[in-house]
Parts: C-alpha cells; structure tokens; sequence
C-alpha cells in the first residue's frame, strides 16, 4: 500500500497538471459570472417556497453543463488516469460548460494499479473472478475497500485541482470507498461501510459536496457496498444542484425529496453494466424529470473491463415542454460505446415559469397519498 | 389464468345512436372473446356514450344533463355495462363516467360536485373494482367547465373555497360553484386474471398513484387515458410506460380518439410491460399504429414471467425505507414516522 501510495502522491498529480494548458480568465463565456462567487450552502426550502433561491440575485437564470461519457480502461500509472479527466474537462470547459459532470464509478481506472489485477478471468461478476485467486471470501468490496486511500488521494487531488485551475464546478463522479464514519438506520449503527459516493468541488477547488448512493444495483449489494439513507441539494450560484447516483434515479422518490428541497438541476452520474437497450437505458433520469420538473444531467461510464460491459449515453434532460422537439432532450452523446461531451444550457427561469404554469407541485393530491405512504413500502 | 389475452379499444365518442353504439359494440366483444380475449377496456370517458343520448354541445351542457338524470345515470350504466360483462364472459372496464357525488347550495349559490370514476365488471356482471380519478389536470378541468375568468367558480381540490366573484355559467341562470373532487382511496381487486388495478387520466403522470396500486399488490394496471392534441408520443412514454417500468407490473393503456366536447383527442393505445419480458426490450407488448383513429390493440401478458423478472431484478428490495419515512412526510406534509434515524456521520 505505501508503494501504491507513493507512485500517485499529490505532488505528482499536481505537478503533472500544473504542465497543461487552461484557459484564462479572459477567456471565459459569458456564464463565468455565475462562478464569481463559489459559495455552497446546503439548500432546504420546499417546492412551494415563493422565496427565490438566490436571494442576493448571483444567479442569471441559465447554466452550461457538459455531461462527460468516459472510458473505463485499467490504467497501470495514475497519470493515465490524470490525462484522461484532465482531457474531458479541457474539451468541456472549451465548449463553455460552467459546470461538469463525470461518470459513476469514476475511479474504478485505478484497479489498474493493483498487481495482477488483469489478468483476473474475464468474468460479468466480479466476486466470482476474485474467487478464482482462491479466497472465496473476497469480495469485489473489500478491494474497494483496500484501495480507499489511493483512491481518494488520486480523485480529490485530480478533481480539486482541475476545478481550480479550469475555475468551473466540476461533479468527479463517483467513487467506491470505505468511508470511516458511522451510518445508522433501522438495522443498527454500522462501522466503516464501503460506499458509492460522489462529490462536488467549487471552483475554488474545494469539495463542497457529498452524495452517497441511496439505492443500489443487485449487484452492488453482492460486492458488500452500503447505501446511504440521506439526499442532499446544494445551493451554489449555479443552482441549486444535487447528484443522486445511478439506479437512485431509478426511483421516483428520489427526485420527488430532492425537488421538494429545492433541486433545480439533477446530476446523475452512471455506470450500466449491460449491453446498451435504448429504452433499458431510458429508465433513469428522463423520466424523472418528466414526473417532478427539474432538469437532469446524466454521465455515463463505458467501456468493458473484467468481462463486465458498460454502456449508455450521456444527455441532457429537461421537461418536453422545454425541449425544442419536445422530446425532453436537450443534448446526447450519439453512441453509447464511445467516449463524449456534451453540452446544453439550461435556462432556470424557464424551468421555474414551467413549473409555475404546470401546476405538477400544487395539483398533487397529498392528502391521498399521505393516507398510503411510507407505511406501504 | 397466468397466461391470458388482453384488448384495448382505442376509440371516439358520440360517433352513432345509443342502439348502433350498442350493436357495435356487441361486434367488438364478440370478437374479442373469439379470440381469446378475457379482459377488455375501453378509453377514458366512453361510459359516458352509454348514458348520454347524444353529445353535449359542451362541457357545461353535460353536467347539467348528468345533474339532471342524477341516479338514474349510474343505475342505466351499470345494468349496461353489467349485462354486457355477463353475455360475453368477459372482465369489461367500460371507460369512465362522470358522476355527481354531492349537491348543496346556500343563499347566494349551489355548489355540485363531480366524480371521474371506472367500474370494472367480472364476466358475472358484477362490479368488483370502483376507483375514481384523484389527479386533474388544467386541461381536463377547462374540458368540462370551459375557460373562466379569474375567480372561477370551480376547483379540483376537493375542500372549495367561496370565490369572491361567482359568474354564470351557461345553461345555468343561478350562480353555481363546481368542483371536480378528486378522488381519495386507491384500491386494488384480486382476480384470476391477478391483481388489477385502474388508472384514470391524469393519474398515469403521477408515479405516486401507481406506485401506492403496486404497493397494494397490483399486477396488471389498467389505465384509461384522454389526452388533446397535438399528439407528442414522449408524454405517453413519460406516463404509463415508464410507471410499469418502474413498478415492474403490466399495464394496458385505452386512449380515446377523435372530438368530445369540442376537442380533438390523440393517443396510441398501448400494453406495456416491463422492458425484460417484451419483444426487443422496449417496454410495449402491442400498440396502436394510428394516434387518431378507432383501433384495437391485443396481447398476452404471463403473470408468470413477471415473476420471474420481479425476483430476477427485485426493485422494490432496495426501496430505501429509513430515508422515505424521514423525508416523504416533507413532501406529502405529513408528520415523518421516524425522526431518530441518523445518516453518515
């Protein structure tokens, strides 16, 4: 580990990133004014709030998001891995995108790292390859779990750096981790549980945001991995953001808390591990914002290592009504086996007029659904 | 019965006489029952052919006709209806009717309130399922009431407040406030054909109210649609498609086609199913090749591949209940059941 430790030092990251080029501020779009002022709040007014969510005006009602569709490939030096996130956001930032979002699993790279990591039987569960070394009670989460350290090291000191030195907010994705705290819920108070977790760092570099996954693929909990029990929304001058990951955008409960919040633009990072089906992949965040108006930004991971494939392809979702060919789409990556950036604008005043005029919020019966939820779950 | 046949008729309204509407639709359940069908719906609103001797020149025309026949309207479908189930053998969901459920008045004006509501018949003619509609949009209010200046005499929220300034509504020469009162209970039936529950208009692009019906045990969700024009197919995917996707039930989708009170109506009549156990993964089991003219869409669901698929994909394990019962007390406004459970620390 302290070997491992020592060839993606910091140091390295940061000086190997310091050689690029980035952009000056002059070369700015016009959005920049949003990021002047990096300040992140945790953002907890309802829907039906009539306050405005940038009391101090910072926001100028449209955003630029680039949704990143990456390659997941082994690398064997973390500077591949380095270049790679620093190429997507060079191309995304060119494209003026004030705020990016990277895929699901977006450190899974460092794998590559481990010795004899690939030449594991190319197998679509990872446990059953693990078995093969022949300790049956190793678990795809507890090498996750082991490289928590170099994971962590790598992904912040990449993504802070790149957030600072580009000046945009930049979602990293999400890692899978062992996150030291404690996590209590129904079942108990659980210590040091390996998570899927992804983070949000300002342009200041800091990371300003944390979201575990709340609700796991089958898979998933195969491989040992928790779930987190909270959601959160961020209220930055971009928005009010939050980044549910992956399969949480599979439940409509997700959206409808996050929403109620105060959530305007929904970062869903993914990762799909299955051969791409254009309406199985439809099933996530379109819908979603089809059901509680927001907009949705989703990143996808592909690529197939291990045996295992992933697909998908990144978008840009808003409501039908806001989309020009009124099919909820704004922008998405052509092909769901190929890397991509894509870009839309989101116009927040729309989004909130559309809201407005929809009435989705005010005509929801709750007093009826109040008589059935939670206890029917 | 795991493995059964299901038929929508994607159809208009007020198209002919009540006897030749009859005679047709004779026509229709003879067929469908010759081909195997057990269970046939019909679009939102076309129980209202059977009731109404002819089309209403607009939607006030028609409460006032509904107001007027009172009883009598239920009691003519209901014999209809439960004759028809009987005769063919079949389980008939006969679109919805609109019903008045209350009249009061006060010194300065009445008050009526309206229902949407399905009835589903068993093929003994009896009816085994009632729901009403509990989600409407602005469009189906202005359907039925007309557009209103601000003040309008009507509301869909169930408990009405008095507006300052009631107008007059044509056909009525006394000043009356009229609700369209959403319904409040869901409820499900269980059959040989598995548990079937209805979905009504609006409530097909609330996932609350499928969500509630597949949490009540429901396999098989009927839903009875009307939607103006212009036609955007998106809005069908983004109403039944993705709740039986997310609920991982089958759903037959009867949309009504062509004018109703001065309205032109479109939709593609659908049966869905969860990606997995459909033709080429796409969610739709069989589905109307026209968006605007009559049309019948059949298919065969198995309850027992849905089973399959629900324990292959088990969805609902890993709903997050610790988090639900903390937070959706928020966004429903009631009081969350568990405040002590804590989060990452």
């Amino acid at each position: 580990m302290k070997y491992l430790l020592w060839q993606t030092r910091p140091a390295l990251i940061k000086a190997h990133l310091a050689k690029k080029l980035y952009p000056s501020p002059l070369d700015n779009n016009p959005h920049s004014e949003n990021k002047q002022n990096p300040g992140v709040t945790a953002h907890t007014p309802g829907l039906t709030d009539e306050s405005e969510p940038f009391p101090n005006g910072q926001n100028c009602g449209k955003v630029r998001v680039a949704a990143i569709q990456s390659r997941l490939t082994l690398v064997e030096n973390v500077l591949e891995y380095v270049d790679t996130m620093y190429l997507h956001t060079a191309e995304a930032v060119a494209k003026g995108a004030d705020l990016l979002v990277f895929p699901e699993d977006n450190a899974t790279q460092l794998l590559g790292l481990l010795p004899g990591i690939s030449n594991l039987p190319r197998e679509a569960n990872l446990n059953k390859a693990l078995a093969s070394l022949g300790d049956t009670q190793l678990s795809a989460g507890d090498v996750f779990s082991y490289l928590t350290p170099v994971t962590r090291q790598v992904y912040f000191t990449t993504f802070k750096e790149l957030a600072r030195r580009f000046g945009v907010y930049i979602m990293g994705g999400s890692i899978i981790i062992r996150q030291d705290g404690a996590i209590s819920n129904s079942q108990g108070t659980l210590q040091k549980q390996v998570v899927n977790a992804a983070y949000l760092f300002a342009p200041s570099g800091e990371p300003v945001g944390q979201q575990v996954k709340a609700h796991l693929l089958p898979v998933e909990a195969e491989w040992g991995i928790s779930c987190g029990c909270d959601l959160q929304v961020y209220s930055t001058p971009l928005g009010n953001l939050a980044f549910p990951v992956c399969m949480d955008a599979t439940y409509f409960e997700t959206f409808r808390i996050l929403a109620n919040r105060g959530a305007e633009i929904i970062l869903v990072p993914t990762a799909n591990p299955d051969r791409y089906n254009f309406w199985k992949a439809l099933r996530g965040a379109w819908p979603r914002v089809q059901e509680t108006p927001v907009y949705g930004v989703t990143s996808a991971l592909v690529g197939e290592v291990l045996g295992m494939e992933l697909t998908g392809r990144a978008g840009v979702f808003a409501p039908l009504e806001l989309t020009p060919n009124g099919d909820g789409v704004l922008a998405q990556a052509p092909d769901p086996h190929q890397e991509a950036v894509v870009v839309a604008d989101l116009d927040l005043k729309a989004l909130r007029q559309y809201r407005k005029e929809s009435q989705i919020w005010e005509r929801l019966n709750r007093k009826l659904v109040a008589k059935y939820l939670p206890e029917y779950y | 019965m795991g493995d059964y046949k299901l038929c929508c008729f994607q159809t208009g309204m007020f198209g002919d006489s009540r006897e030749n509407l009859l005679a047709e639709v004779r026509k229709q359940l003879t067929r469908a029952r010759d081909e195997g069908g057990k269970l046939v719906i019909y679009p939102q609103f076309w129980a209202l052919n059977l009731v109404c001797p002819e089309e209403p020149a607009d939607g006030i025309k028609l409460l006032k006709y509904l107001q007027k026949q009172g009883k009598t309207v239920r009691q003519t479908f209901l014999d209809t209806c439960g004759k028809l189930a009987g005769e063919f053998g079949l389980y008939l969901l006969p679109g919805s009717l609109l019903e008045v459920t209350d009249i009061s008045s006060t010194e300065t004006y009445d008050s009526i309130r309206f229902q949407n509501r399905a009835f589903l018949f068993s093929p003994q003619g009896q009816v085994i399922l009632e729901q009403a509609q509990t989600h409407f949009s602005s469009w189906e209010e202005e359907l039925l009431f007309g557009s209103v200046a601000p003040g309008n005499p009507y509301c869909t929220s169930g408990e009405c407040p008095d507006p300052p300034n009631l107008s007059l509504h044509q056909g009525y020469t006394w000043p009356v406030k009229l609700c369209l009162e959403p319904g409040d209970s869901l409820q499900v039936v269980n059959t040989p054909l598995g548990v079937l529950g209805l979905v009504l208009g609006t409530d097909a692009w609330y996932p609350e109210v499928s969500r509630i019906l597949s949490l009540q045990g429901a396999q098989v969700l009927l839903a009875l649609t009307a939607r103006p024009q212009p036609y955007n197919p998106w809005r069908q995917v983004a109403g039944m498609w993705q709740q039986v996707q997310q609920n991982q039930v089958y759903c037959a989708e009867a949309c009504l086609v062509g004018n109703f009170l001065g309205k032109s109506f479109a939709g593609q009549s659908s049966l869905y199913g969860p990606c997995e156990i459909t033709p080429g993964e796409t969610g739709v089991l069989s589905q109307a090749e026209s968006a605007t003219e009559p049309e019948k869409v059949e298919a065969r669901i198995s309850l027992e591949m849905l089973g399959e698929i629900r324990s292959r994909y088990p969805l609902r394990e890993h709903f997050n209940i610790p988090l639900y019962r903390r937070e959706l007390g928020r966004v429903y406004s009631f009081e969350p059941e568990d405040k002590s459970i804590l989060c990452l620390e």
